[in-house]
This record gives C-alpha cells, structure tokens and sequence, in this order.
C-alpha cells in the first residue's frame, strides 16, 4: 500500500491543523494499516535520528567500555590474547634470561674448565658489576618500556591533522606528533601519547609532568600514567620515586604485573 | 503516579556522560555476576565482555531516546537485560538455552522495563539493517534528514533543484525503507513493543 508521507510527517510534527486534522485523526481510527504506519514512521525516526547523532559519543564510550573491558574481563586469560599489555608482558620475560646468563654460564663450564675458574669468577664479577653499575637503568627500562598504543577512535574537529600526528607517532616520528598533541589538553588518550612522545625525545621532565598530570586526575587511565611515569623516573636514575610510583599501581589494573615484575627487578 | 528515581539512577547519567570512574564501578559491582552466569550458559570471557557492553549500549540508548527514570535497582534492570540478551545470542548459535530464571531476587519492574529496553535495542538493530540496503543517494539524503538539517539545507548541500523535490525523495526514501522494514520476519515480533515507548 503506498502512504501519503507527506501528510503523515505533517500529522506527526503538529503541522496538521482544522478540517485536516480531524479527517486524518478519523482515518486513523479506521485504518489499521495507517495507524500502524504512523507507529513506524515515529519509531524509526526517533531510533534513528538518535543513533546518527550520537556517533562521536559511541566511540567514546566504546574506548572506555573496551579498557575496562580489558581490565575485567581478560585477565585470567592473559596468555592468549593478542593485547597490547600481553605483547609487553611477553616482551618481559626477555629480561630475565639476559639476567641469568652469567649464572647459567658458570654453572655449564666449571665443571669441565676447573683451573679456569678464578679468572671465569673474576670475569663474571665484572660482569655482574658492570650489569648492577652503569647499563643497567637504561637497559633495564629499555626492556620494559613499550610506546603507548595510541588508538583515536573518537575524531571530530581538526581530525585530519590529529589523524597525521597519530600516524608519526606511531612510526615512530615523535617530533612531528608532539606539538599537535599538545593541542588536545582534554583528550586523555592524546595526552599518554603526548607523554610517550616527549619521553622518546629525550624530554623527561617534560613526560614526567604529563604523566603526573594524567596520574592525578579520574580517567581510566591513571594506572598506565603511573606506569610510564614510573619509567620516566627510572630513565632519569631517580629510582626512588620510580618505586614509590610502582607500589602505588593497584593490583586491579593492567599495569600491576608488570610493574612487580620491575619492583622485582629493581630489588635485585 | 510517578516513583522517584532510585539513587542507582546515578549509573544512567554516567553512562550517558561517559564517566569512566562511575562506569568503572559498573564493571567492578557486576562483572564477576555476568561472567559466571555467561560461564554457565554455554559461553566463555570473550562472550561476557562483549555482553556486558551491548548490554549498557542497550541502556545507554534507551536512556537517550527518551528519559529513562530508573525506579528500580540497576542490578536488576541490567541483569534482565543481559539475560534476555543472553538468550537470543543463544538460540541465534543454535545452542541449547537453558536458563533458569532466578524467581524472586529481582522485581518484575525490572523485568518490564529491561524488556523494553531490549525491544527498543532490537527495533534499533532491524531498522538500521534495512537502512544500510538503501541505494547510496537514498542513504545520504535520509542521514542528512535524520541529523535534522532542513530541508533547504539539504537541497543546498546535495544541489536538488528545490525544497520539494528534497522532500518527494525523502519520503520516496523512507517509503523504502519501511517496506524492507515490514517485510522483515522479525517485524511483526517487534511491532508490539512500540506501544510501550510511544
């Protein structure tokens, strides 16, 4: 059956008036079809205009709700999922062989190698020495530290250039991200990535203030500041804070494994 | 008569606006309720997480649609709402749906109203399937109708002739539109519910 569409949206939007009004009202009552039109075409317009304006605000809400969900819900599978924290935690793990080299070595070549032994001791004297000494902050960051993994799925306004910064950030041109993500003060997932980016340009203080910044505030992200924050300190030898930083990571959040596993490390 | 929301009415407005520390509260009060429920009907973490979004968008789109007066606990609204999504996600599997309904913990308030919400979800789903089949012209100028640009914007915008041959398109579009809608087999399912919400 075809419908006068016209009249319909004037019926719905108030426009229908007198003599109109009252034909249109008593052919509703007797026309089921109509009526029932009448019903769809409210419906549908009301569902959908308040899905296409809401667009931006889903995506919004996907990100927090897929954080969380991540926070919540994937933890006791940690081992088989593809996520950004698990390829750190994976990436960890190489920390620790590297550490237990010189062990190992001792254990396998004394036996065959006694009057080797002093100068094997001595060698891995040196070696654990120069491990505890110098390299070892460095290094022992380097493993841990992963780029945040900026993800922007909300876009509006300038979205082609903040589309261009995401992209340098993540091939790794910090220099050309930075100062378009100091343009988004508000945006707290920008500004992780603002952090990120100043700390692989050498400008520490300036992460540690933009991590701080985050840490302090009420987002979900505040765990993963402390983390990266705590990464700051330790790249600028302040080992102090940075352990203090990561004892404050609940045992709720993503971060917490891996920041006892460096606690660990630290405290070696 | 109208009941005075219930203090989890607080839960309604931070989803709304995207207040990640109140929704965090969501997560951390029903995520373990969820996952043993989903674990015990046949599905696995992945399936609960995703269930437990859908199930807040649901609420998230009902509560923007028209004003969502929470008089009920939020724990019962949202545990018939992933419940009876739950159970279409089942019988869309194929799999064996055998849920026992917990008689008595929740109110039959909260029954009415997550079933609303779950309808209004469905009705959403159906017509934005069909909307997605329209030709590309039809797509573009109903979208620009729906984001209610007028209609001389829209004339300027996509350069018709004039205001009227914007609006015979328009309604030739929505006349399509409610075609597939109706010839859906699901349509007539849903077409009781909207009593509710209008």
């Amino acid at each position: 059956m075809n419908f006068d569409y016209e009249q319909i949206e004037r019926y719905i939007e108030g426009k229908l008036e007198g003599e109109a009004l009252a034909k249109f009202k008593a052919k509703l009552l007797t026309n089921k079809a109509l009526a029932e039109e009448v019903a769809l075409y409210k419906d549908v317009n009301m569902t959908l205009t308040s899905a296409y304006a809401h667009e931006q605000e889903d995506a919004a809400l996907a990100q927090t709700f897929n954080q969380l969900g991540k926070k919540y819900f994937t933890k006791s599978t940690t081992i088989i999922q593809e996520t950004d924290s698990a390829k750190i935690k994976q990436d960890n793990t190489k920390v620790v062989p590297m550490r237990l080299t010189p062990k190992e070595k001792n254990t396998n070549q004394w036996s065959g190698f006694r009057w080797l032994r002093p100068a094997i001791g001595l060698a891995v004297a040196a070696l654990i020495a120069l491990l505890i000494w110098q390299p070892w902050q460095g290094s022992l960051v380097d493993s841990y530290y992963q780029p945040y993994a900026l993800n922007i799925t909300e876009r509006s306004g300038d979205e082609e250039q903040l589309s261009q910064a995401e992209k340098a950030y993540k091939s790794g041109d910090y220099a050309a991200a930075l100062p378009v993500f100091e343009q988004y003060p508000n945006n707290v997932e920008v500004q992780l990535a603002k952090g990120n980016a100043a700390y692989n340009l050498g400008k520490l203080d300036a992460a540690a203030t933009t991590f701080q910044q985050i840490a302090s505030g009420n987002s979900i992200y505040t765990s993963t500041a402390n983390w990266y924050l705590a990464l700051t300190y330790l790249k600028q030898e302040k080992t102090a804070e940075a352990q203090t930083i990561l004892q404050k990571i609940p045992n709720n959040s993503d971060d917490y494994k891996q920041a006892q596993q460096l606690l660990n490390e630290m405290s070696k | 008569m109208t009941k005075a929301p219930h203090t989890d009415q607080k839960y309604i407005d931070a989803l709304l606006n995207n207040d990640a520390s109140l929704i965090e509260e969501i997560y951390g009060q029903w995520h373990k309720d969820v996952l043993n429920f989903v674990k015990k009907n046949n599905g696995n973490e992945q399936d609960a997480d995703d269930l437990f979004q859908e199930s807040l968008m649901a609420i998230i789109r009902r509560a923007r649609k028209e004003k969502l007066v929470l008089t009920v606990p939020f724990g019962g609204y949202f545990y018939f709402i992933y419940r009876g999504k739950w159970l279409d996600k089942l019988q869309k599997r194929g799999k064996e749906q055998v849920i026992k309904k917990e008689f008595g913990r929740y109110s039959e308030e909260s029954e009415t109203l997550a079933f609303e919400t779950i309808f209004g979800d469905d009705r959403r789903k159906l017509y934005q399937k069909h909307f997605e089949q329209l030709s590309d012209s039809c797509r573009q100028i109903l979208r620009l109708s729906f984001e209610k640009l007028s209609r001389k914007q829209i004339m300027e915008r996509l350069g018709y002739a004039s205001e009227n041959s914007v609006n015979q398109r328009i309604h030739r579009c929505k006349g399509k539109l409610f075609q597939l809608i109706k010839q859906d087999p699901t349509y007539e399912g849903l077409k009781a519910s909207y009593t509710h919400t209008n």
